[in-house]
């Protein structure tokens, strides 16, 4: 019997209980999730102070200004810190165990939190230099998750 | 410095661990009769009943926020009810709350309450809740971002940091399981356990195993605040001589510290604030009845109160310094990882602890001599900070 059928089983899961929840987007915040399908970062930037702001706000949250744009990001990142999960995740990634979160930093500002992909836990380094990566999961939701650089080194 | 206003009378407990059975109004009447026969009142001077609201929503929360609570527990001229929540630091906002009222004039004695019974959820329920809970629905949660992936994370960013070992987080888990022994209260009195036992427990999100993260639990408190004029006329008050507050962030990507080796660096200001208003000095602290949910946001805590240099209290807590019989006693009813996390009740199980210290009934666990403690709380995901300084005198 596989992890699914385990779980079920033994929990009294459904099927409902396996599905992964979905980015549910905020009219400010869209535009992220379009760019990510076309496999784009893009941050929200003040079109009066050029402050990014992620996750965005309706407004910025630096000079208040409702007017922004948004850019494409470097792709580029490091690695601030990172955990990995082995147990206890809602049943819907029970079986992508084990996988990291990470935060990372971005040159352009923000934080984010993600996955690291493409890498084996012991490899990651904090501080070490990432680079964006475009996950389509099974159900067509596209996330961006983060791998070490293949050029070495961190963008310092 | 400037006389104290308010001052902690009486608590109540009731015993922290599994008992679906246990509903909650019969914890909030224990709980309350207990902490009114304490403070040497009866029920029918409670001139107000403020309740936290507790985590995962349930009916209690509704009948609650109908106004069940005084009449549940026989508080017949309550005059003003209310819930006050702010998750995990909702001990500070039912204190506020009651702060308010006593300064209103409207009641001179204020019992707060809580309760949380978290085993009418199952195990998938209370995942899938503190996933949520701890991150950001759109931005995070669909990452398989959790509750202790976070902790995890401040973790490793803080041993990165500071080069705290691994085992020196273990040593913390331990300290507060030793507290935890001492408690008939806690989830944990029975079992003993060693930094090889914490080290060796199933790693539940690297760095963090098991022991290291603390359990969902039944339980409740309640306490009795009053004006400090009043608490003259009690038995054994304890003063609450000067507070701090301070609140960061919802996501922990917006935090106002970015290296997780200097989050004390949020936290100091607030704890001195508490400390300078207190009128004590920091030398004066006997007791330090902190709330951090994990190990790391403990040694954090410590790093922010100028007993070590910031990123060496591990080795403190290692050397055995925080445990029974050390130098610096530090959360004396196990926190949540040797007492049982009741959801928005650490907090109160934490402060009601260092009522119970200061008024020198703390049993098996006594601090002999305490004076004065230091005690906190936060929520969310370490969205905010919360001290208070108390004494069971008035620094003269
Ligand atoms: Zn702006």
């Amino acid at each position: 019997m596989n992890t699914r059928e385990t779980l079920k089983q033994r929990l009294g899961l459904t099927d409902a209980d396996f599905i992964k929840p979905v980015p549910q987007p905020m009219p400010w915040s869209q535009a992220f999730w379009d760019g990510a399908r076309e496999g784009r970062l893009l941050l929200k930037t003040c079109a009066d102070c050029g402050h990014v702001d992620h996750p965005p706000y309706l407004f910025c949250t630096e000079c208040g200004s409702e007017r922004s744009d948004w850019r494409q990001a470097q792709g580029i990142a490091t690695l601030a810190a990172f955990a990995v999960n082995t147990y206890g995740v809602p049943a819907a990634f029970v079986e992508d165990l084990p996988f990291v979160l990470a935060m990372v930093d971005l040159p352009e500002g923000p934080r984010m939190i993600s996955n690291i992909v493409d890498s084996e836990p012991n490899e990651l380094r904090n501080g070490m230099a990432l680079e964006v990566v475009f996950h389509t999961r099974d159900d067509g939701i596209v996330l961006p998750k983060w791998r070490p650089s293949k050029q070495r080194g961190s963008h310092g | 410095m400037s006389q104290p206003r308010f001052a902690i009378i009486g608590t109540g407990e009731v015993p922290c661990g599994h008992y679906p059975n246990r509903n909650e109004f019969e914890i909030a009447y224990r709980v309350a009769k207990a902490a009114v026969d304490d403070a040497g009142i009866t029920m029918k001077q409670v001139g107000a009943v403020v309740t936290a609201a507790h985590i995962m929503g349930s009916d209690y929360n509704t009948e609650m926020f109908f106004g069940r609570m005084p009449e549940a527990i026989g508080a017949k001229n309550c005059r003003v009810v209310a819930t006050t929540v702010s998750g995990g630091a909702s001990s500070f906002s039912t204190r506020k709350t009651a702060e308010g009222v006593l300064l209103s004039g409207d009641a001179d004695y204020v019992l707060v309450v809580h309760a949380q019974r978290f085993s009418q959820f199952s195990a998938n329920e209370q995942a899938k809740y503190f996933a949520v809970a701890g991150s950001d629905l759109e931005w995070e949660v669909p990452y398989g971002m959790t509750y202790n992936a976070l902790a995890a994370m401040l973790t490793q960013g803080y041993m990165s940091s500071t080069g705290t070992t691994v085992e020196q987080i273990a040593a913390m888990c331990v300290a507060c399981r030793k507290w935890a022994n001492l408690q008939p209260n806690a989830m944990f009195r029975d079992k003993s356990i060693t930094v090889e036992d914490v080290l060796k427990s199933r790693v539940v999100a690297w760095p963090l195993t098991a022991l290291m993260c603390n359990v969902l639990a039944d339980g409740g408190s309640a306490f009795v605040m009053t004006r400090a004029d009043l608490a003259k006329k009690s038995q054994r008050p304890v003063y609450l001589l000067g507070e701090g507050s301070d609140y960061s962030h919802r996501s922990i990507v917006h935090s106002k510290w970015r290296d997780q080796g200097k989050m004390h660096e949020f936290f100091a200001p607030v704890a001195r604030k508490a400390i300078h208003d207190s009128g004590i000095g920091p030398g004066d602290l006997d007791l330090f009845e902190l709330y951090g949910s994990y190990p790391v946001i403990l040694l954090m805590l410590m790093d922010a109160l100028g007993i070590v240099e910031p990123g060496q209290s591990g080795a403190l807590v290692a050397a055995g310094e925080t445990s029974p019989g050390g130098r610096y006693p530090t959360t004396t009813n196990g926190e949540a990882l040797g007492f049982g996390h009741t959801g928005t009740g650490v907090g109160f199980s934490v402060l009601v602890e260092t009522i119970r210290q200061l008024q020198g009934k703390a049993g098996a666990a006594q601090v002999e001599g305490a004076r004065f403690a230091i005690e906190n709380c936060g929520g969310g995901a370490f969205m905010d900070i919360h001290f208070s300084v108390l004494g069971n005198q008035i620094p003269g």
